[in-house]
């Protein structure tokens, strides 16, 4: 006789006839559920539906890898070891759990009757042996969440009221399952009882006499917990196990990490149209559907909250709490029974029921505060960090451009966007002595060197910052040493990147219009540049103005000439002992360009390269991103402190390397008002190779020569 | 109540510099603003606009260019505005300018207030206003640091280097206000693109019964100019930290620029 598994003992014939139609009871409870959820959206079904099948047929394939790695595969998820571990425990469980439930379901209502059997001896015995693990990892998961919830309490972590319930529904769930198990091995003893190695355990508690009649009333409550954790899912926590697929198939594809949205074209707009376009968001009511189920797919997990700078230094800001705010403000509209379906979502749609409490903004309702949006340094520590792929800092910038509409803006923002207007720069420095100092020391214009291979854009701050013209010289004394042919543009101007970032898009197109007509005729030719910033909208958002420019960061540029031995470089400085180098977000994060800046300074003469523990893609903003260099926010603590303090702590450097002008500018101001000067030198890594150079060491002629392919 | 403002159309004065080679002022080819008083004036308008009902109309003097300026000042949240257009290269004092001023104000009228930045960022005379009032035989007060109007009224603070003057009056009048007086909104680019260019009427002289000889005969004319040498103190100060600040200190003390 084959081992098999024994299906309902001491369970009426009938009960497993009632299971199907009880289902149904159930899914038509979670059907309505999700039907809710999703008029909150707005959706139009046909479009929507239109949308999908188009998005489908042309990025199909991007955006299921999007859902396999990023869902599926839980790539974020494991970015916190212990979450990550007991995510994985309930997921991986229930999924194995729930697909074992399913395979004993065909086994018995289909196969069996036409006289199958796939569950048995071997095959049995691994089934048995793996539900088993499954459901031991999976009720140490829930275990290892509650533990979290209750004792540990992180304070990224908010117990809403559902948090904990659904959680011990799951740790029922499956302690429940073992015991049916052990209570079935009690009573009826098999041979290969060992390979059920969980429920067997049970089974050595369980009196054998209590079991015809315990096991029927478990069994039911089983049951109808199993049914309730799936109809409640659009109700609790547990939506996100569809919102947060779904949103990741849904997600745009293609897009840099670092190109921020354009929300119109000034270039594509008829000049007598009088609408003004739709600037930002004021409410969720301004959001596509798209955006809205992309709130909704939030699990309010808080890994955002925690790597936020803004936040950890005691801005009003949390990045967390600002889309948990959007969401919640997400309404579904009446409905009153009989309604016909059309009816209701056309409802949704309908300027009337919309317009209730009209011209009120997110900030009036009070769901954030205005210092929240400009708080946002749009490092992009979040979205980094996010496993539902949530675009953050797109929200903070959308309602930034809201604040603009409105003229509700700080005065620094006022006089910094009229000094890019009219200065060409945030500096409100005249335009005129941008490339004065450099033209004078004979650098050449593009126009007087048409060959250059390269044209170095210097950026507003290291043509006016007084400490990033350092910077710039040493660029220029790396550039003339390895005999890049390069030149500069005299009549460049700001790249616009602080406007748009900002939220006036309008300033911006119109800058970003008048720069491409600029460089237009020098396409062809290689963008230089120190500053990430500058970096990112040369390479990235002039794109949307039909621009596409070869962009370099100079760290790329410096490695590579090190790889091609054309910097020869000597030992300069004993002290050069330990640097530690900060990841700019504009240049990590959003470039992943991590490697080059690392390599350069391993190859600084006695130099050793230390790492502090926020590096990389969990590296720590500076606190000047986002326009925040150029107006203040309250806040409990200086941005450019906590991340210098945690650098000294974890790395222990000699001097500090920067590849950011911003950055630059804060650590140095930093290490002063931290009385750190004489411990740590903050240096652009172009100081650090320019200061190696042979040809200006004539006195130090006894240091070793190295050339940095050795 | 009809709020009538004057807006100059200026060079970027901080744009305007000597040329290295030819030691000359360079003025022509620069960005070109709104006079930043001005805007103040505006927002003084607009604000009084938002709480009286007032209608505000906008009049300048100036290129074809100068349009771009009203463009934004009417973006401000002004009504309309009123441009006398004259040729880029055409040099006009202040007695002309409040010639031409006061005949616009008359073909607006009835006007109840009129608003002046204190002084233009190029000329810097601040005469206009006053010479406005005057041709228009008007009650003036410049300088206004705080204004409250009402129908038929208005009480203002005039702000001179050390002392503030609480004035009252009755409607019509003329103001000249200061920069301390707000802080002047920025509208965006887009709601500064939407202003329709019909809410920006241009006259000609002969519009305001003027003869072309009213642009030809200034009565103070510019010979030259030089660039005035600035003595500076350069003190150096000598000694630890804690003790070049209390120095520091005692130095800005007899400065008076600490209080």
């Amino acid at each position: 006789m084959d081992a098999v598994r024994e299906f309902l003992p001491f369970m009426p014939k009938a009960a497993g006839a009632v299971i199907y139609p009880l289902s149904l009871v159930f899914l038509g409870v979670m059907a309505y559920g999700f039907y809710r959820r999703f008029l909150r959206y707005g959706i139009r079904p046909q479009a929507a539906l239109a949308e999908l099948v188009a998005d489908a047929k042309e990025t199909g394939v991007a955006r299921l890898r999007n859902v396999v790695s990023l869902g599926l595969l839980h790539k974020k998820i494991t970015r916190r070891p212990f979450a990550g571990a007991f995510h994985w425990f309930i997921y991986g469980g229930m999924l194995l759990l729930t697909l074992g439930t399913m395979t004993v379901a065909l086994q018995q209502d289909l196969l069996s009757h036409i006289g199958v059997t796939v569950l048995k001896n071997g095959t049995y015995f691994f089934f048995e042996f793996a539900l088993d693990t499954a459901a031991l990892f999976f009720v140490a998961g829930c275990l290892m969440a509650l533990g979290r919830r209750l004792l540990a309490k992180p304070d990224s972590l908010e117990n809403t009221r559902d948090a904990v319930p659904v959680l011990l529904l799951l740790l029922f769930l499956g302690v429940s399952g073992l015991l049916l198990e052990g209570m079935r091995l009690a009573a009826h003893p098999v041979a290969w009882g060992g390979y059920s190695y969980v429920g067997s355990i049970f089974a050595a508690f369980v009196p054998a006499a209590a079991v015809p009649s315990a096991y029927p009333v478990l069994w039911w409550v089983h049951l109808f917990a199993a049914l309730t954790m799936l109809a409640i899912v659009p109700f609790t926590k547990l939506f996100h196990i569809v919102a947060i697929p779904v949103h990741l198939f849904l997600e745009t594809i293609g897009v840099p990490k670092a190109k921020l949205s354009m929300p119109f074209n000034l270039m594509e707009m008829a000049e007598d149209d009088d609408a003004e376009p739709q600037m930002g968001i004021a409410t969720v009511k301004d959001l596509d559907w798209k955006r809205c189920l992309e709130l909704d797919a939030c699990i309010n997990c808080g890994r955002c909250e925690r790597v936020c700078p803004a936040h950890v230094a005691g801005r009003e800001l949390s990045p967390r709490l600002l889309v948990q705010g959007l969401k919640k403000t997400l309404q579904a509209p009446p409905v009153s029974l009989g309604m016909k379906r059309a009816e209701a979502s056309d409802l949704v749609l309908d300027e009337d029921s919309v317009e209730e409490g009209e011209g009120a903004d997110v900030f009036t309702d009070g769901v954030i505060t205005e210092n929240a949006a400009w708080s946002c340094l749009n490092c992009g520590a979040c979205m980094e960090e996010c496993p539902a792929s949530i675009h953050h800092v797109e929200y903070t910038l959308d309602l930034r451009r809201h604040l603009f509409s409105k003229g509700e803006i700080m005065d620094k923002q006022a006089a910094l966007l009229s000094a890019v207007e009219r200065n060409g720069n945030p500096y409100a420095m005249p335009s005129y002595e941008r490339m004065e100092w450099l033209l004078d020391d004979g650098i050449p214009d593009i126009e007087d060197n048409p060959d250059a291979d390269y044209i170095f854009w210097v950026g507003c701050a290291g043509a006016y910052g007084q400490r990033n013209q350092e910077v710039t010289r040493a660029i220029i004394r790396v550039l003339q040493a390895a005999g890049v042919n390069f030149a500069i543009l005299a009549e460049e101007k700001c790249c616009g990147e602080v406007v748009k970032r900002l939220g006036e898009e309008g300033r911006f197109q119109l800058l970003a219009m008048e720069n491409v007509q600029y460089l237009e005729p020098y396409a062809d030719k290689t963008f230089l540049t120190a500053c990430p910033h500058c970096y990112n909208t040369l390479l990235h958002e002039y794109k949307d103005f039909g621009l596409d420019l070869k962009v370099i960061h100079h760290t790329e540029l410096f490695a590579q000439l090190m790889k091609e031995g054309k910097l020869a470089l000597n030992a300069h400085d004993a002290k050069l002992a330990h640097i530690a180098y900060h990841d700019p977000c504009n240049l990590g994060r959003m470039n992943g360009i991590y490697d080059a800046p690392r390599t350069v300074i391993q190859d600084v003469p006695g130099a050793a390269l230390v790492e502090p523990e926020k590096c990389r893609d969990m590296s720590f903003c500076c606190g000047a991103g986002g326009g925040n260099a150029w107006f203040n926010v309250p806040e409990k603590e200086k941005i450019s402190s906590l991340r210098l303090r945690e650098i000294c702590e974890s790395a222990h450097p000699d001097v500090l390397a920067v590849a950011c002008p911003y950055c630059l500018a804060m650590f140095d101001d930093a290490v002063k008002t931290e009385g750190m000067e004489k411990e740590l030198a903050v240096k652009d890594i172009a100081e650090l190779i320019a200061d190696c150079l042979s040809a200006d060491k004539t006195e130090e002629s006894d240091g070793e020569m190295l050339t940095a392919s050795s | 109540m009809h709020i009538v403002v004057c807006v100059k159309h200026v060079v970027d004065s901080t744009e305007i510099h000597v040329d290295k080679k030819t030691n000359e002022l360079v003025l022509r080819g620069l960005s070109t603003k709104i006079n930043d008083y001005d805007k103040n004036a505006v927002e003084e308008a607009v604000k009084l606009k938002k709480e009286l009902g007032a209608t505000v109309s906008l009049i300048s003097i100036g290129p074809r260019d100068a349009v771009k300026t009203l463009k934004e000042a009417v973006a401000m949240g002004a009504d309309q505005a009123y441009l006398l257009q004259v040729s880029p290269r055409q040099q006009l004092d202040t007695a002309q300018v409040s010639l031409i001023l006061s005949k616009m104000v008359e073909k607006l009228e009835p006007v109840d207030l009129i608003l002046c930045g204190e002084v233009s960022e190029d000329g810097y005379n601040s005469q206009t206003g006053a010479r406005l009032a005057a041709r228009l035989g008007l009650p003036e007060v410049s300088y206004v640091t705080s204004l409250t109007a009402a129908e038929g009224s208005f009480e203002a603070v005039s702000t001179l280097e050390d002392t503030a003057e609480t004035v009252k009056g009755a409607t019509p009048a003329l103001l000249t206000v200061s920069s301390a007086i707000n802080v002047p909104r920025l509208p965006t680019a887009i709601q500064i693109m939407k202003v329709r260019s019909d809410r920006i009427k241009q006259w000609k002289l002969k519009d305001l019964g003027l003869e072309d000889s009213a642009l030809e005969t200034p009565s103070v004319t510019m010979l030259g100019y030089e660039i005035p040498e600035q003595e500076r103190k350069n003190i150096m100060i000598e000694g630890t930290p804690a003790e070049a600040a209390k120095t520091l200190v005692k130095y800005l003390e007899e400065e008076k620029v600490m209080n």
